[in-house]
């Protein structure tokens, strides 16, 4: 299978796919390549993972416990080895293709952000290497509690994703965007067909539905013009005395990229390892530097950067806030900390 | 070149961490190659040489502890406390007012024997040089430090609560989703969040990271309903010094 993201020529193709056909489908993309899919973790947590049987397959889930950004940004990886007698050798363990399906269009623009990042001032090339070989299958969904992508504007996508399934009753309307999508539907060309009448009134209709069930709205209007108003708020005082600095909510972001870079070594085979690792910006080290200065060392500076950077600091290189809404930060806090709740706080 | 002399030294204690090094196995037998291991004591008699490093297991409760402590510190270019005792009197500081009375219950009849005070962790005596926490210790970050400090320079260890080693895991939060007391928002990561990845929730034997916020721990385990003699014995194992 030849691998392109470039968008099919012409418009978008729109087919249809019967629910109960699914399955054949998924086995074919899964026969050609590694396949990705969400399954259930725990009593109301989803992950995702490799995929073994369609009926782990979640079909309706909300998000997953960490974003689909861990298998081209992966937690810890190594750069590059050393050894004595060998000298350096950069990591070049070639990645097998991947497809994530599943995918909800909030985590989807989640990579569109990560994408642009790692390309910022020079590509990663430990990003991309990765990243290059991910196609996507994304995933309409309805949103719960914690879902805010309907105020941060990225509630629908029109990129990133190369196959975009939306939930009808029966059947999925299924868009096209890229020949790499085009060359999976032809795995299976049969299973798909053209929309019915009915079907494109059904779905005008289910995006409708949707769009009325999003129960949480957070104001971004001026946002970033008010943070740096309320810069010497008591606001953030307040919650970093609630705040663990447990790191819960960068390790679940989308579109949270740093990176931590530290060497060690394995003495019994004589190789030292340089390795990269997720960082939280809330860590009290994060901001130190050599000579033991710290840039922020107060709590409540650290909790503030947070939310300055996801709304500001990013801006300027991504032309948009960074926060895409998913809700994980909020569902996952354990100190119940709220981001719609922290920003109504600062617009008050 | 002659190799690094290292010495494993036990005080009060199970011995848990020694044991862990012995378990190394097969990676100890290479270590074996690198270094001249001078004192073992759970695996060979003294040697009677003098290390340049020393990682020392358990609590100081005797004088006589504290004097060999003291002794060691002048000999050795590193003296590292290795496992939570070690490192801040862990499991056998625990109950600091309860103390007497389990004395008594166990010795019922207090002979000439030795005196025994209460367990102190290295640092109150000594200088410690490196502390590599843990009940018991975990063998990688075991042997991440050992690495480093051959080559004479001080590791890069976790300044960071487990919470973030979960994460990495994609563990589903105990804290969050199941209630559970757990201790992982505080303590330092290392371990890979091993407790919590089994559905347990952490029970801190890392000890504090730099920036532990007990106070709102402690704040959340009362919002779950845990009356204060609850929370003072989940702090009660490893935690007694630091509340």
């Amino acid at each position: 299978m030849t691998y392109s993201h470039l968008p099919v020529k012409g418009k978008m193709i729109f087919l249809t796919i019967e629910k109960s056909r699914l399955k054949e489908f998924l086995e074919a993309v899964s026969d050609e390549c590694r396949l990705i899919v969400p399954e259930k973790k725990g009593k109301s947590t989803y992950i995702f993972r490799e995929y073994t049987d369609f009926s782990k397959v979640a079909l309706e889930f909300v998000r997953t416990i960490i974003p689909p950004k861990r298998f081209f940004f992966p937690p810890s990886e190594t750069l590059f080895s050393y050894t004595k007698t060998e000298g350096l050798s950069v990591s070049s363990e070639s990645e097998s293709f991947t497809v994530i399906f599943g995918v909800h269009p909030c985590d989807l623009h989640g990579i569109n952000i990560l994408d642009k990042a790692f390309s910022y001032g020079g590509r990663d090339s430990f990003y991309w290497r990765k990243r290059e070989k991910v196609g996507f299958i994304g995933l309409s969904c309805l949103p719960d509690k914690y879902c805010l992508c309907k105020s941060m504007h990225t509630d629908f996508i029109e990129d990133v994703y190369d196959i975009f399934l939306y939930t009808l009753d029966d059947v999925y309307m299924v868009s096209v965007r890229t020949a790499f999508g085009d060359d999976l539907i032809r795995l299976k060309s049969d299973l798909f067909k053209s929309p019915t009448k009915r079907e494109v009134v059904e779905y005008k209709k289910r995006i409708m539905e949707r769009d009325s069930m999003f129960t949480r709205i957070m104001d971004i209007t001026n946002l970033a013009d008010l943070l740096t108003l309320e810069y010497k708020s008591e606001v953030w005082e307040e919650y970093s005395r609630r705040c663990l600095f447990c790191g819960s909510c960068i390790m679940v972001c989308p579109t949270c990229q740093c990176f931590d870079v530290y060497d060690t070594t394995d003495l019994t085979k004589g190789i030292s390892y340089r390795i990269r690792r997720w960082d939280a910006c809330m860590r009290k080290d994060y901001a130190l530097v050599a000579g033991g200065h710290n840039f922020r060392e107060d709590r409540a500076a650290r909790f503030r950067f947070r939310y300055l950077h996801k709304e500001i600091g990013f801006a300027e290189m991504q032309g948009r806030a960074t926060c895409t809404g998913c809700g994980r930060c909020s569902e996952t806090c354990p100190a119940g900390i709220d981001m719609v709740e922290v920003v109504r706080r600062i617009r008050e | 070149m002659e190799k690094p002399k290292v010495g494993f030294y036990s005080l009060t204690s199970c011995s848990g961490d020694i044991l862990e090094i012995t378990n190394l196995e097969e990676d100890l037998l290479k270590l074996l190659e690198i270094v001249d291991v001078v004192d073992l004591n759970v695996a060979m008699p003294s040697t009677g040489k003098k290390p340049d490093i020393a990682f020392v297991e358990g609590a100081i409760t005797q004088a006589d502890e504290a004097r060999f402590v003291r002794q060691l510190r002048k000999q050795v270019k590193y003296l590292v406390a290795i496992g939570s005792c070690a490192c801040t009197g862990g499991v056998v500081a625990r109950g600091p007012k309860q103390r007497r009375g389990w004395l008594k219950d166990v010795y019922p009849e207090s002979g000439e024997g030795f005196k025994i005070g209460f367990p102190r962790p290295l640092k109150d005596v000594v200088q410690v040089d490196l502390e590599i926490p843990g009940c018991p210790i975990e063998k990688r970050y075991f042997l991440h430090c050992v690495g480093y400090l051959l080559k004479g320079v001080m590791p890069e260890v976790p300044n960071y609560p487990v919470c973030m080693e979960c994460k990495m895991r994609e563990n589903e939060c105990l804290l969050r989703y199941r209630g559970l007391p757990c201790l992982g928002p505080i303590t330092r990561a290392g371990c890979g969040a091993r407790q919590p990845s089994l559905g347990r929730p952490c029970d801190g034997c890392f000890g504090p990271y730099d920036d532990a916020n007990l106070e709102s721990l402690m704040e959340i385990f009362r919002r779950l309903g845990l009356s204060e003699r609850e929370i003072k014995k989940r702090l009660d194992l490893f935690w007694e010094r630091h509340r």
